[in-house]
């Protein structure tokens, strides 16, 4: 037991030390934090930006209203402080006052206006940008105008601003479904998916590179003098295992810390803005863990039947598309497009954890296929476990060589035996 | 009739085959504890696979090899040194770090002084902080026989330990060698330099094509084959490959 404790002390020591690991765990958060960061510099808050316009408060406004159609040309502007448009003599009046910056943005609405339903506007500002948009003043002036014109309710029909309520009701029991609710239930697959999936390029290589390393190395006969294979195996996955562990926390916590920041900040759009179901993060992160630990296996057995790493990278590559293989058949995890694939895909170990988090996103895994999932995943994983250990054990010092499988599956060395 | 207890190493009847290829036949020999012995033969002649059935890398077909009267096992109490043939280290860590995980997979105490005492011995005390990759090939040596020593060994195996040595590595390990045997090691020693042979061992085993073409002490071997050098032993017995 000292012995496993000393590989997995070494083994997540120096996995610690690489730059590598760490540009790799804090690229993500870091890129977070950059957005965060950058969106609360510019207080930049696109739909509330859509919805404001450019703000004028500092700007003095202009208009020549030849069709007349305007009542009034007071408004409350994006700061909610009262502004005036000031009446200008002619078209050709306001563009000049625009010109000799007597005013910032003149509004011109035409005799023909009813036809041709344009106003035009005319600005001059000291530093031109795309993103500048003067139109929200007159917009809510002819809307006020026009509410005085029509009826309420038309108007409100009209400029589509009716409040659409849905109700939606179980398909199953009738319960009345809650939105909100559904939102916190996606939360908890989704983390674990998207932390799969990063676990997964980050650390895919990784793995199965640290596995052939004593070997390329030619580092396994002497180990295995000082260290029983079963143990020195069984501490590399152990190692493997808290090495994702860590790298998933320094993912994760910084990414939550900066989430909750950027929630009191007001800089997210609103559909950013979730509450969080801690009992379904908990079982998805479970999944998440055991999902690792099967997908170590798996990279170990790459690594203990590959005598190089450039043997390991062909094997994972055919790994991988195994394990991403539930994203390309994406629908029939849906809830009306479950198929026998659906559960060939649930249950086939490799595709596993990425089926039964698809499953879980589209609300279409119920909790007792969670349990028989996970089962699934730990069983398998736990044989893929002693398949690698049993390989190693008898491929240990096969330096060069593929795996010869028909040499493979003799009988181990009696002291091998756990 | 020998005494059970004087051998360290038994090894009896061991036949050896991967796929359709029998490396080992036949093969029988013993190693009395505290001698110094050399395992001969040409390239291929099944030396390395010999030591790696007896440290339980490889699975003999039949028969049995014992060190202290059973089949090896990394966790029993006896302290091996090995410097296999096919030797490295984590490249891309540094000395100390290595041989600091070497010395703690094999329960020494005080490792640290035990390793720096070591570098300092050995020339390389200011690339304790250095990476392997960084080393030449001789200083990466003498880590490699470090961590093959550091347990003061009971039973110490080198297959093929000079070679890629300079003359002053040479040197240094064959005082290593002699000390530690000194200390009452038992010592197997795979070499293609029967100079070495000649100076160190105390018995050999001749390994032709799996079984032993001569084997006991250096002396008898020799009267043998009519007191010719070891050098001339070899090349009639190996030589005789080249015209078959």
């Amino acid at each position: 037991m000292s012995r496993i404790k000393e590989v997995i002390r070494f083994e997540v020591v120096r996995s610690l030390k690489k730059p590598s690991f760490w540009i790799a765990a804090v690229l993500i958060p870091v890129g977070f934090a950059l957005y965060i960061g950058f969106a609360a510099l510019v207080g930049y808050n696109a739909g509330e930006a859509m919805e404001a316009g450019t703000n004028t408060t500092d700007l003095k406004l202009g208009y020549y209203d030849e069709s007349e159609y305007l009542k009034q040309t007071k408004f409350v502007n994006a700061d909610e402080k009262e502004q005036t448009l000031e009446a200008q003599e002619s078209k050709d009046a306001g563009i000049a006052a625009v010109k000799d910056k007597k005013i910032d943005v003149f509004y011109y609405i035409g005799k023909d206006f009813a036809e041709s339903k344009k106003v035009e506007i005319y600005t001059k500002p000291d530093n031109a940008s795309i993103t500048d948009d003067y139109s929200a003043p007159i917009r809510n002036l002819l809307a006020t105008t026009a509410a005085t014109n029509v009826d309420a309710i038309d108007f409100a029909v009209i400029t589509n601003a009716v409040d659409y309520e849905m109700t939606t009701f179980d398909a199953k029991d009738n319960h009345e479904i809650d939105a909100s609710e559904k939102v916190k239930e996606i939360i908890g697959p989704g983390i674990a998916l998207v932390c799969f999936y990063i676990l997964m390029v980050v650390l895919g290589n990784r793995l199965t590179a640290a596995m052939v390393e004593e070997k390329e190395n030619r580092i396994s006969e002497l180990l295995l003098t000082s260290i029983k294979p079963v143990d020195f195996i069984i501490g590399k996955i152990i190692s493997l295992m808290i090495v994702g562990i860590i790298q998933l926390i320094v993912l994760v916590v910084p990414m939550l810390i900066l989430y909750k920041l950027g929630q009191n900040g007001n800089v997210f759009p609103d559909w950013l803005q979730i509450s969080f179901d801690f009992v379904s993060i908990a079982q998805y992160m479970l999944m998440l863990i055991i999902s690792y630990f099967l997908f170590t296996a798996m990279s170990v057995i790459i690594g203990v039947i590959s005598p190089t790493a450039k043997d390991a990278n062909s094997y994972s590559g055919v790994m991988a598309i195994m394990v991403i293989l539930p994203i390309f058949f994406i629908n029939v995890f849906m809830p009306n497009g479950t198929s026998t694939l659906t559960y060939v895909l649930s249950y086939f170990p490799p595709s596993a954890p990425i089926a039964l988090m698809l499953r879980g996103v589209f609300g279409n895994l119920p909790t007792w296929e969670f349990w028989l999932g996970l089962a699934d995943i730990a069983v398998f994983g736990l044989l893929a476990a002693r398949l690698a250990t049993y390989i190693y054990c008898k491929n240990a010092i096969e330096f060069t060589a593929k795996i010869n499988f028909k040499k493979l599956f003799g009988t181990p060395r009696k002291s091998w035996k756990k | 009739m020998t005494n059970k207890s004087d051998n360290i190493i038994e090894v009896k009847h061991i036949k050896i085959s991967f796929a359709e290829k029998t490396v080992i036949k036949d093969l029988s020999f013993e190693v009395k504890r505290g001698e110094i012995f050399g395992l001969l033969g040409s390239n291929g002649s099944g030396k390395t696979t010999t030591i790696r059935a007896l440290l339980g890398l490889y699975r003999q077909d039949k028969g049995e090899l014992l060190i202290n009267g059973k089949a090896f096992e990394p966790n029993d109490n006896i302290r091996i040194g090995y410097l296999p043939e096919e030797r490295g280290l984590y490249k891309k860590e540094n000395v100390f770090d290595v041989m600091m995980y070497f010395a703690r997979l094999k329960n020494l105490e005080n490792p640290k002084e035990w390793i720096m005492n070591y570098l300092k011995r050995v020339g390389l005390e200011e690339f304790a902080k250095t990476k392997i990759n960084k080393l030449s090939q001789g200083m990466q040596q003498k880590v490699q026989l470090g961590v093959c020593v550091m347990n003061d060994p009971e039973l110490l195996i080198l297959d093929e330990p000079t070679k890629g040595f300079d003359p002053v590595n040479r040197r240094l390990l064959m005082e290593i060698i002699e000390e530690q045997h000194k200390k009452g090691c038992t010592i197997i020693m795979i070499t293609h330099y029967m100079d070495e042979v000649e100076r160190l061992c105390d018995n050999i085993l001749l390994l032709k094509n799996g079984v032993a073409r001569a084997q006991g002490p250096v002396k008898d071997v020799r009267k043998k084959f009519d007191n010719k050098s070891l050098d001339q032993i070899f090349v009639d017995i190996y030589g005789e490959e080249d015209h078959e």
